[in-house]
């Protein structure tokens, strides 16, 4: 098998025309579609992660006043489509002013609920019970910081002030939110709440109101956080036709940049499926017409004694070779393609991006399918091998 | 060692026509004879080659043996039913040909060429391709690949091939055709020459008669058996010619 191999490489190289032939058919029909796809990828990609870049893509909210309880947030929590979800107080207890432990400004922010996994935050950090997260212009306004310790206050004209003292455990990206905002626990914002409809809450030192015990915590909505792109409509629905209330997300302009990358994949795929079928064709003819030249030598080498096993060989190893080496040329000039697209187009890119961009999947696919059409292509060359007679062959040949 | 046919024949089926060779009389080839396949064209001289070089099947009733010198017979005709991969490895094993026209491998060069023999049958021994080399006077061009050769030259590197892994029998259709008749004889000469030093048996078919005036050979002569056949079923018979 070895020594069979070994004849169909010298075969090959003796007659290096054809091999050229051969791996510049390969590279013709691999180069563009590398390139195409590359650019496809490359300019999607660019796309996608510009609207990724917004944190609140992938935003779902409830709109209205509902009811949504502890439970219904641990079933969301469940859902493959769901990133995050956090219960969310009435609107009118959610504002709230914000001031320095040591003094200095007075702020006035959004109390906005958060909890492990909070998609604005940074991954190794999570507000909980007294550590709170504020938006990047809320702590420039107040020129604070992590670690800085404030007071967070709630204040109605009915009765003295609600005041949580706290800890800042993380300021947000800027773009994660443009306002004034404070992300804090639920279970603190519904502190809030009590206070705003008059409940008693001792442990700040309110002592007068309504019994606390008396109150029963209900949430008016959910903020969300889907899974991935995919998901944002697919959470938005289920959560409509599970709770029956109303959202809003921006499942729309989602929706158009996911479908433009949903028709441009259907047209590579049509223009690679259309390629691939011509250059399986254009080899298959090529493998067999070398066969078909050569099967003197075919009969020749049966006749020194190779089994007809081994004969079958020689097409089978010329063709992956013709493959391999089609591969590494189709490389090569993407290579120099994306190069040269790089230089002309990067500055309509964003920075650090490339207008050619190929993962490392698609890369083994590009490696691996070729090799499978020239190994699906040479069967037909493979089956002309097995079916010479040497006597025939070398008696009219 | 010696091949042996009993009543063996082989027929060529092509549309609208049949052509069969048969060896009627028991004939037995020895290795280290020689021997000269003569007929006019068209007598069917290939195809009794390729009956002993297991290029074609035995017509079956027939006997073709390979009698062993320890005695043993191995059935050659049996070789054909079931995988053909036995069959592959005892032409290897025991025959060499020499082809009208060469054979050689192109993109070989001729002491690749003749080494490949040794190759397939695992008999690797550069020392006897060397030798081989010089005796066919092949050195200056050894590293030649065949289109760089001149017809005599590639019908002696087809013959230090056909002699390299040491077969017993060498088989030869027609290897001098292409020769001009003092190229042939000398080819001719080296074949016999190069057998001879190895014990190995040839069987060469010729057209021209007089070849077997001019070196010692065993003749046996195939001729069309006006009484078997018609236009469509031609039947030629091998015989044994007289000392």
């Amino acid at each position: 098998m070895i020594l069979a191999a070994r004849l169909a490489l010298s075969s090959l190289w003796h007659e290096r025309v054809h091999l050229f032939c051969n791996v510049a058919m390969l590279a013709g029909a691999l180069v563009p579609l590398l390139v195409l796809f590359g650019v496809k990828t490359g300019i999607y990609r660019a796309l996608l992660d510009e609207l990724l870049s917004d944190p609140n893509l992938l935003y779902v909210t409830t709109l209205g006043d509902n009811e949504f309880s502890e439970a219904d947030q641990a079933e969301i929590a469940g859902w493959p489509e769901a990133a995050f979800v956090a219960l969310k107080t009435r609107a009118i207890a959610d504002d709230a002013l914000i001031q320095p432990l040591d003094g200095g400004r007075v702020g006035q922010a959004t109390l906005v609920p958060s909890g492990p996994g909070d998609p604005l935050l940074p991954e190794e950090l999570e507000v909980s019970e007294r550590r709170i997260a504020v938006s990047q212009r809320l702590a420039d306004q107040l020129s604070i910081g992590a670690g800085a310790d404030v007071r967070v206050i709630g204040r109605t004209e009915l009765r003295p002030p609600l005041i949580i003292n706290v800890s800042v455990v993380a300021v947000l990206a800027p773009d994660s939110s443009s306002g004034n905002v404070i992300l804090m626990t639920p279970q603190e914002m519904d502190l809030f709440e009590a206070y705003f409809d008059g409940y008693s809450i001792p442990q700040f030192g309110l002592e007068d109101g309504r019994p606390i015990e008396e109150r029963v915590s209900s949430f008016e909505g959910l903020r969300l956080y889907a899974d991935g792109l995919e998901n944002v409509v697919r959470l938005e629905n289920r959560v409509q036709d599970r709770f029956g209330v109303r959202t809003h997300s921006r499942a729309q302009e989602i929706e158009g940049v996911l479908a433009l990358g949903r028709n441009l994949n259907l047209a590579f795929l049509l223009i690679a499926s259309t390629a691939v079928v011509g250059l399986g064709a254009a080899l298959l003819f090529s493998f067999w017409a070398e066969v078909d030249r050569k099967r003197r030598v075919f009969a020749t080498l049966m006749l020194v004694g190779f089994r007809r096993s081994e004969i079958a060989v020689v097409p089978l190893v010329q063709a992956v070779a013709v493959g391999m080496a089609g591969v590494a040329v189709a490389f090569v000039l993407f290579g120099l393609a994306a190069i040269g697209a790089d230089v002309m187009f990067s500055d309509r890119m964003p920075a650090g991006q490339g207008v050619v961009a190929l993962s490392a999947l698609a890369a083994v696919l590009a490696v691996v399918l070729p090799l499978v059409i020239v190994l699906v292509a040479s069967l037909l060359a493979v089956r002309t091998v097995l079916g010479i007679d040497p006597a025939i062959t070398l008696r009219t040949t | 060692m010696q091949i042996v046919l009993e009543n063996a024949s082989a027929t060529l089926r092509e549309p609208g026509r049949e052509f069969r060779i048969s060896v009627d009389d028991g004939l037995s080839l020895s290795a280290g004879e020689a021997y000269a396949v003569t007929g006019k064209s068209g007598t069917g001289k290939t195809l009794f080659l390729e009956l002993l070089g297991l290029l074609v099947r035995p017509d079956p009733g027939g006997v073709y043996r390979l009698a062993h010198p320890d005695g043993s017979l191995e059935d050659l005709a049996t070789l054909w039913d079931g995988a053909r991969t036995a069959l592959s490895d005892c032409r290897a094993r025991v025959f060499g040909f020499v082809l009208q026209t060469g054979g050689l491998f192109p993109f070989l060069s001729v002491r690749e060429n003749v080494a490949l023999s040794q190759e397939v049958t695992g008999r690797t021994d550069n020392a006897r391709v060397s030798d081989l080399i010089d005796l066919l006077e092949l050195g200056d061009i050894s590293d030649y690949k065949p289109d760089q050769l001149s017809v005599g030259q590639r019908q002696r590197t087809a013959v230090a091939r056909a002699l390299a892994h040491r077969p017993a029998f060498v088989i030869a259709d027609e290897p001098t055709s292409a020769l001009d008749p003092e190229l042939s004889e000398t080819v001719i000469e080296l074949l016999f020459e190069a057998s001879r030093e190895d014990g190995a048996g040839v069987v060469i078919s010729t057209h021209d008669a007089g070849f077997t005036r001019t070196f010692p050979v065993t003749q046996l002569s195939v001729a069309l058996d006006p009484a078997a056949g018609d236009i469509e079923r031609t039947t030629s018979r091998v015989t044994r010619m007289a000392a």
